[in-house]
């Protein structure tokens, strides 16, 4: 468990770098030397003379983008933290919807997309709904799982002292919850970049999912490519934003 | 003679309803008088119903039959007279450990402003001078078994129920602690009961121990222990700690083995 022991003693982003600018001089060296067509695999460097010439749509397509994903993903946090309290508070409740949440859970959200895009129209609606529904169900069961993970000692000794349940929320359940829920954000947040992709390919006039159809349909393959790098960057920087979160709102669980 | 007993636990049966319609027999027939500032430490093998006792005693289990009165009054549900100790400190990561020792004072409904002296003056009861401030990672096993019997005595309680509290503890902290154990008891005037399973703890703390006989768990004798007060370590070398030792090893040992079931 140790990591302050680097190799090398070279700080943990060196080596990572490092591979990742040598991946691309050999990327960039294989397609230039091979005279590979740039509407096949583009080579980085033509990937960048094409997102800068247009960073202009490309920035306004992310903006789309993210706007579906952050706000599908708090509207996920609200419902489904509020939906795991209320499973855990209600015997009632746990046992009539957590059976229809799993089997929710097994239709493919890809399949409803489609569905969605006719009852809701080709807005950003259908998109934010998507995203919901994929975050939904893995913040419902950590919040569910988290709750339960208070210590039982401290719930009996809640209980012996007649704490009302608000009380035993608020002070034991919902804190010591906390660093599970946090794992469930942190892959929903991922899959909620996902779900906005899926949203727009099924049909939208914008969003980096559409520009990445739309570059792809016209050939314009370099574009494609920077859009899709583009979403790298932007499902690493919701990730760490989560994380950083957790760093702040919980931090006694780090190590 | 003596005066009415603190804690009065008559013929006291716990049975547990399984899921396949058989019983489970917890506790049986237990009957125990403990009287007020009284150390009784209570011994026996694991799943003897030592736990579920003081479950009873705390109000947290309703018992199926007999009765269990604390200061006359019938323990119906939980009650806030009772500090409990657990085997581990269970302390709660995001407060410090003034705030830990102040959650009771919070789950009873009242102003834990009030009890900030009380809660400080606690710490420094249990050699916590100075780390109210600190949160329980930066603390020691034996530091934050420290809190928990801080916590424990917040709201002032009758009766000190302790369920193996320094079991989680390594020998030396665990010697240590014992002896705090006792200069607490002994300021503090309280009552306490001790469940452990360490047969020369219980000889060396207690005036009196229980030793219970498992399945169906019920008191197999009540040892009084004849050692003078203030305890000292080298007690153990006493004649008296080793008749009340092997008394008590025999009765948990040898006895209950040859029992036919």
């Amino acid at each position: 468990m140790n990591n302050n022991e680097r190799i090398w003693g070279l700080p943990a982003w060196v080596l990572p770098t490092i591979a990742m600018i040598v991946l691309t001089l050999l990327w960039e060296a294989i397609v230039k030397g091979f005279s590979v067509p740039l509407y096949i695999i583009p080579a980085p460097s033509d990937i960048y003379k094409a997102s800068v010439h247009s960073s202009g749509s490309l920035l306004f397509h992310t903006l789309i983008t993210l706007y579906e994903t952050v706000v599908g993903f708090a509207v996920a946090i609200v419902i489904g933290v509020g939906l795991g309290v209320a499973l855990i508070w209600s015997r009632f409740l746990r046992e009539t919807f957590f059976p229809l949440l799993v089997v929710a859970q097994a239709v493919p959200k890809v399949a409803i997309a489609p569905v969605l895009l006719i009852t809701l129209g080709f807005g950003e609606m259908p998109k934010i709904i998507i995203v919901f529904l994929v975050c939904f169900f893995p913040i419902v069961v950590s919040t569910v799982a988290g709750l339960e993970s208070a210590p039982r000692e401290i719930l009996d000794l809640a209980r012996s002292m007649s704490a009302t349940t608000v009380d035993t929320f608020r002070k034991v359940r919902f804190p010591a919850a906390m660093p599970q829920i946090f794992v469930g954000l942190k892959v929903s947040v991922i899959l909620a970049v996902i779900g906005a992709i899926i949203g727009e390919f099924v049909g939208a006039d914008r969003g980096l999912g559409f520009l990445i159809l739309i570059s792809m349909s016209q050939a314009e393959t370099p574009l494609a490519f920077g859009a899709i790098a583009v979403l790298g960057v932007a499902s690493i920087l919701l990730f760490y934003g989560v994380e950083w979160l957790e760093r702040i709102i919980v931090p006694w669980a780090q190590d | 003679m003596s005066p009415p007993a603190l804690l009065r636990c008559s013929s006291v049966s716990l049975t547990y309803q399984l899921r396949d319609k058989s019983e489970l027999v917890a506790l049986q027939s237990m009957s125990l008088d403990v009287h007020d500032k009284e150390f009784i430490a209570i011994v026996g093998r694991s799943g003897c119903g030592k736990s579920t006792l003081l479950r009873l005693v705390s109000g947290l289990l309703t018992p199926t039959s007999g009765t269990i009165e604390l200061d006359g009054k019938p323990v119906a549900g939980p009650r806030d007279d009772v500090g409990i100790v657990f085997q581990s400190p269970v302390l709660l990561p995001w407060r410090s450990a003034m705030e830990n020792v102040l959650l009771p004072i919070e789950f009873l409904k009242k102003d834990p402003a009030e009890y900030q002296e009380r809660a400080k003056e606690l710490l420094a009861l249990v050699g916590l001078k100075g780390f109210e401030n600190g949160y329980p990672r930066s603390l020691s096993g034996g530091m934050q078994q420290r809190v928990s019997i801080s916590r424990a005595l917040i709201s002032d309680p009758r009766i000190l129920l302790m369920d193996e509290p320094f079991g989680a503890l390594d020998a030396m902290t665990r010697e240590e602690l014992s002896f705090e154990l006792l200069r607490i008891w002994d300021e503090r005037k309280k009552t306490v009961l001790f469940v452990t399973h360490s047969i020369s703890e219980a000889v060396l703390l207690a005036s009196r121990v229980v030793v219970m006989s498992p399945r169906p768990a019920r008191v197999a004798r009540i040892i009084d222990i004849n050692l003078p007060r203030p305890r000292t370590l080298d007690m153990e070398f006493s004649d008296e700690f080793r008749r009340a030792s092997d008394e008590i090893r025999d009765l948990i040992y040898s006895k209950n083995e040859s029992q036919p079931k």
